[in-house]
């Protein structure tokens, strides 16, 4: 496994870190990998080889953290170095962007001195790496936002973008996030739906014993058993696959109670996903029609239940001449062409927006699919809630939900 | 320009040296600490800052940690380039090893001192290794095993002499999973180059504490299991004890223990327990592959792993493929992977779902290559049963709108289509007409396949555009890339073939192109088609006709796909690796890393200045009689169609030995059309090596494929004649059948008495 080169590159190209932990390579190790991603050819494809050196990058802030190794290794165990690399980052510096790098290079080279030795990683962890670590993170210029309304009950989420080593006292964050995929057809019908939840913690020098008490037991399907249609105010939530860190006893998560001791800085107490159909709270009805040398596509959205920042995106046909907009109310706002956006929606509410497109030929229109996103605001999908969370008495504690569609896909008839 | 900048880092290193003599003299820790940072700032840029090294050195000789570490940082970078230097840093980090009050100290001193890469200190290791080894943290010592390590690679001679070899064996068992994992890691990196064998003992002993070790240091212990072949009734404890691990969060923890069930099971022999493993694995492979809680990197890699998969077991994930629909977010790499996934385990059954989602990645022209991909999964889709008129209109829309783009993947893909549905050629013919009345711009990204439909779609064509096509092409040759021209000869034979009566005259242009060729390699193929015309212009007739011929889908799917089904079995071997994410054995993308032994600039330089003095006189062998190669000549087609009578073969001078060149890669497809058309020997003869050594061996006299680990077609030039080496190996019994094919037939046999004593 033994890693022989680390670097830090932005998208121009510019050095923000460089590492080599085995002289086994050539110099010119970062031209090539910066020629190869900028090529239109490459894709972008996270792992490749080239004149037998492999190389596998994350791009994370519009940053590539990259690694160069000789030998047939394993590319998840690197990209999960890569990634725990970034978190160690975050955790130490408060971010991992290129300011806050820039302003701490010295930081970003101890903890690469410590966690990697002649291409081995150490223990990665926080709580390790901290009491190894003596140089201080200099704060970025967006982190004052922290000192903003500390008696408040609630906190802008930068407030976790602060280095450990600040001494903020004991605080947790326990985040709730779930993103949903769907694929629904130009009807509004649902063809799948895929619901993904995490919980994770970003814990600032919180030592004691945790216990996180959720209003949903949790009950792991059997590989290709039927999924059972439990609605979402059940009490079960029934998961076809869930996955622990480490500091978690992972043979009592049907409790939906657990006991834990959180490592330092940021980690993922656990992650499931389930194909147990959950209410979707927002609907897109899509109708095509051709007439002449005009396509018309008429889109409606019908939300179930308050859902913000919907964005509809749709791909013009190829050669497309002219394309006009009518939008029937002022809280919809078209942002160029090809794609609609809506502040917000509230429960029950309906709106449609007609695209007319000149075209030049009404034989070749090709418009495959829509493409939606939404956010639903302070609600899980699941429905699944922290009830309580009990920690050592003098930690703030501070939880939030972030439920997300990134993906729905509405597959249009041709 | 370069003087200004050279003129303005001079000012830089100058400015530093004053800022570190500044804090020296006044002592005062916080402007040390700021000067040094300052350095380090500027060293990130690539400035050399090599001439500050003496001061810095100065700054190193500290109580301070943080200043220490700074520095210390600053010596390792510049040691190579201050050889003579870092020797004076030695005294100081030898002393911070045998600090007493602080553990991170004596670990920084220990891995700064084994980090320095310069010759002149490596006399000065081995002591404070062997001091580290017996060291009461646990951080120290797994300093002192990687330092062993580094003095494995550095200086040999040092590491056995100290017998370091046992300390790193003895800390396998050391009380801080950290140091035991470190040392089996570094026994498994030694052994490799010394080639030794790994006792299962310790991997043994370190499994029974995995439980205990955090996510990467378990994950290594999981990696050490394919080194282990465990007895019988270890099978299914050792089981139970990777299901636990699937349940982790960290993707690397798992996939690694996907691996090591899959090697595990392998062991059993028992192809349903393999089944049942497979089945149960499904879960976290679909969890990684699709879902958003992992990086889009992840995903990637994973994806590539199913592929791999799927294409071996293509039925597993047959009843879920939806998981698999190309979503809003991914990448143009991720959606590139599912639809291949999609490729593989297309059906009867699952048709519909993936004629949706090709078609939809096909019509999103904003993403070219994606469509591109979608376009080459059409042939399969029809041999599936996907409707025909269906699939041809999608392609008449793009061509008709002229989304060149996509131009490349449609022209590579329609000879499929046409010999899977000939009777859509008519409707074709309307379509591409536009296209072909006018010969593309010589530097379009599709010109070669745009040559390769030619034959397929001639029969519709007016004759006179085929012929002004090739003619216009054969105008610009000086023009054309060697991709293309090595493409337009076995174009044109094909032609002549198809469209018999308006080509001659284009088949006589060509030779007289070739005449002036300077690529030998076409010079050699053509002439290798003359003879085949020569001998047998029937024979060749139907050997070039046959591959454009119409093709049912069942033999379609068999002959298609039956390569990348090879491919992925040997593949399968190396799960969880790189080679699977490439897509090829990894043989064939890894080349050795580069000698990590330090070399000190200085003496180097001395080494060539002795290397240049002459040498005294010597006899010298003469070289072996070569053979002479076959000049080209120009040749009219009636020269093509008589049969002439057979060139007298050369003499041959006994032993043989031969320069091949393996720099010239070939497609498997015109491997085996070349192999059908040349006569050869065969023998099968014992050999004592290893399989990788007489692999090492043929590799340099040709350069190939191996297909499922025990065929090899190799492929090399010989002063301008092709060779083609086949080559069975059976492992069990340590034989291989070889067979050597040279145009130059007479040349068979030495060739093969060369390369069978190379192997034997």
């Amino acid at each position: 496994m033994p890693i022989s080169q680390f670097f830090i590159l932005n998208d121009h190209g510019d050095m923000l870190g460089n590492t080599i932990y085995r002289p086994d390579i050539p110099k010119n190790t970062v031209s090539t990998f910066f020629k190869h991603v900028s090529s239109q050819n490459s894709n972008n494809e996270p792992v490749f080889s080239i004149n037998g050196l492999n190389y596998v990058y994350m791009n994370f802030n519009d940053l590539n953290f990259v690694f160069v190794t000789t030998t047939n290794d394993s590319p998840f165990t690197l990209l999960s170095i890569l990634d725990r690399i970034i978190s160690l980052l975050r955790d130490c510096l408060g971010d991992a962007s290129e300011e806050a790098i820039r302003n701490n290079t010295p930081v970003v080279y101890e903890i690469l001195d410590e966690i990697i030795d002649f291409g081995y990683i150490s223990d990665l962890s926080s709580d390790k790496i901290s009491s190894f670590i003596h140089n201080k993170a200099k704060a970025s210029s967006n982190q004052g936002l922290l000192n903003m309304n500390l008696a408040s009950r609630t906190k802008p989420s930068s407030a976790t973008k602060v280095p450990l080593s600040d001494q903020i006292g004991q605080r947790l964050f326990v985040d709730i996030v779930e993103n949903l995929s769907i694929v629904g057809d130009s009807s509004g019908n649902i063809i799948n739906s895929e619901l993904e939840g995490s919980i994770a913690i970003k814990n600032f020098n919180c030592t004691g014993n945790c216990v996180l008490k959720l209003n949903k037991r949790f009950a792991k399907l059997e590989a290709g058993s039927e999924i059972s249609y439990t609605n979402a105010g059940g009490s079960e939530l029934s998961v076809s696959d869930i996955l622990f860190a480490d500091y978690v006893d992972s043979d009592k998560y049907t409790s939906g109670i657990f006991d834990f001791v959180p490592s330092l800085g940021e980690s993922v107490l656990m992650t499931y996903r389930t194909s147990q159909k959950v209410d979707v709270p927002l609907r897109v009805f899509a109708f095509t029609t051709i007439e002449k040398n005009r396509f018309t596509l008429n889109v409606k959205v019908v939300a179930n239940a308050p859902v913000s920042n919907v964005k509809v995106d749709f791909p013009l046909p190829h050669g497309y001449q002219s394309c006009s907009f009518v939008l029937p109310n002022s809280t919809i706002h078209k942002s160029s062409p090809g794609n609609w956006t809506i502040d917000k929606l509230k429960e029950g509410e309906e709106t449609a927006m007609q695209c007319n497109i000149a075209i030049n030929n009404p034989q070749y229109v090709i418009i495959p699919e829509l493409q939606v996103s939404f956010e639903l605001p302070q609600k899980t999908f699941s429905d699944l809630k922290i009830v309580s969370l009990t920690a050592t008495s003098n930690t703030q504690r501070w939880t939030k939900c972030i439920s997300r569609v990134k993906n729905y896909s509405v597959r249009l008839d041709f | 320009m370069r003087n200004v900048r050279t003129e303005n880092q001079k000012n830089e290193v100058d400015d530093l040296k004053k800022l570190i003599r500044d804090a020296l003299a006044k002592n005062n820790t916080a402007r040390k600490i700021e000067v040094l940072k300052k350095v380090i700032n500027i060293m990130v840029l690539g400035v050399d800052l090599s001439d500050l090294f003496s001061d810095v050195l100065m700054l190193s000789v500290t109580p301070n940690i943080m200043q220490k570490k700074l520095a210390y940082h600053i010596l390792i970078h510049y040691a190579s380039s201050n050889p003579k230097l870092a020797v004076m840093s030695v005294d100081s980090m030898q002393k911070d090893c045998s600090s007493d009050f602080d553990p991170s100290i004596r670990g920084l001193a220990l891995r700064s001192l084994t980090s320095l890469n310069a010759p002149s200190v490596l006399d000065y290791l081995a002591e404070p290794i062997q001091h580290g080894f017996t060291d009461r943290s646990g951080y120290v010592r797994r300093t002192a095993v990687i330092g062993a390590l580094k003095l494995f690679h550095y200086n040999p001679s040092a590491f056995e002499a100290n017998n370091f070899m046992e300390d790193i064996i003895n800390c396998v068992n050391d009380r801080d999973p950290r140091v035991a994992v470190t040392a089996a890691q570094s026994i498994i990196e030694i052994q490799k180059s010394t080639g030794g064998s790994i006792s299962s003992d310790f991997i043994i002993a370190l499994l029974n504490r995995a439980g205990e070790m955090a996510d990467f240091l378990a994950l290594a212990v999981l990696d050490l299991i394919p080194q282990y072949t465990p007895a019988e009734e270890e099978i299914f404890p050792l089981m139970n004890a990777i299901e636990t691990v699937l349940s982790t969060i960290n993707p690397a923890v798992v996939v690694a223990g996907v691996r090591a069930m899959i090697w595990i099971v392998s062991q059993s022999h028992d192809s349903e327990l393999l089944d049942q493993a497979m089945h149960r694995l499904r879960t976290p492979l679909i969890t990684l592959g699709c879902s958003n809680c992992y990086t889009q990197e992840i995903r990637f890699s994973m994806l590539k792993h199913i592929l791999t998969i799927v294409r071996i077991y293509g039925n597993l994930f047959e009843d879920c493929l939806y998981y698999f629909t190309i979503m809003r977010e991914d990448p143009n790499y991720i959606r590139i992977v599912k639809l291949q996934i999609f490729e593989a385990v297309v059906n009867g059954k699952n048709r519909k779902f993936v004629e949706s989602e090709v078609f939809t990645a096909m019509h999103n022209i904003s993403r070219p290559n994606v469509a591109a991909c979608a376009v080459s999964i059409l042939p399969k889709l029809i041999a599936n049963g996907s409707a025909v008129d269906s699939v041809f209109r999608r392609i008449g829309m793009i061509l008709a709108s002229k989304i060149t783009p996509l131009y490349k993947s449609i022209f590579a893909t329609l000879p499929a289509l046409i010999q899977l549905t000939p009777q859509k050629l008519d409707y074709l013919k309307s379509v591409l007409l536009p296209i072909f009345t006018h010969i593309p711009h010589l530097n379009v990204p599709y010109l070669n396949e745009f040559i390769g439909l030619l034959p397929y779609i001639a029969p519709v064509l007016p004759d006179a555009i085929p012929t002004y096509l090739l003619e216009e092409l054969l105008e610009h040759w000086s023009e054309l890339d060697n991709e293309t021209q090595a493409l337009l000869v076995p174009t044109v034979y094909t032609m002549f073939f198809v469209r018999a009566g308006s080509m001659g005259s284009v088949v006589t242009q060509m030779q007289n192109v070739l005449v002036n060729c300077k690529n030998t390699m076409l010079v050699a193929i053509n002439a290798h088609h003359i003879q085949l015309m020569n001998s047998d212009p029937h024979q060749f007739r139907d050997m070039l006709l046959s591959t454009i011929a119409p093709v049912e889908p069942e033999i379609f799917l068999q002959e298609k796909y039956a390569l990348e089904q090879a491919n992925s079995a040997s593949l399968f071997d190396e799960f969880n690796s790189f080679a699977v994410v490439m897509g090829k054995p990894s043989d064939f993308f890894l080349q050795d890393a580069l000698s990590m032994s330090m070399v000190d600039d200085e003496l180097l330089k001395m080494e060539e200045t002795t290397h240049t003095e002459p040498e005294p006189e010597q006899y010298t062998e003469p070289e072996p009689e070569q053979f002479a190669a076959p000049q080209p000549k120009g040749v009219s087609l009636e020269d093509l169609l008589d049969f002439g009578a057979p060139a007298t073969a050369a003499p041959v001078t006994e032993p043989a030995t031969f320069d091949f060149d393996v720099t010239t890669e070939i497609e498997m497809s015109a491997f085996q059309e070349m192999f059908l058309g040349m006569d050869g020997v065969e023998d099968s003869f014992n050999y004592s090596g290893t399989t990788d050594s007489i692999m090492s061996v043929l590799r340099k006299a040709a350069s190939g494929t191996n297909e499922q680990g025990f065929r090899y077609f190799g492929y090399a030039h010989l002063e301008g004649e092709i060779v083609l080496v086949y080559m069975v190996d059976d492992t069990e019994a340590k034989s291989v059948d070889l067979v050597v094919k040279c145009m130059d037939g007479s040349k068979n046999e030495p060739i093969m008495v060369y390369l069978k004593n190379l192997i034997q």
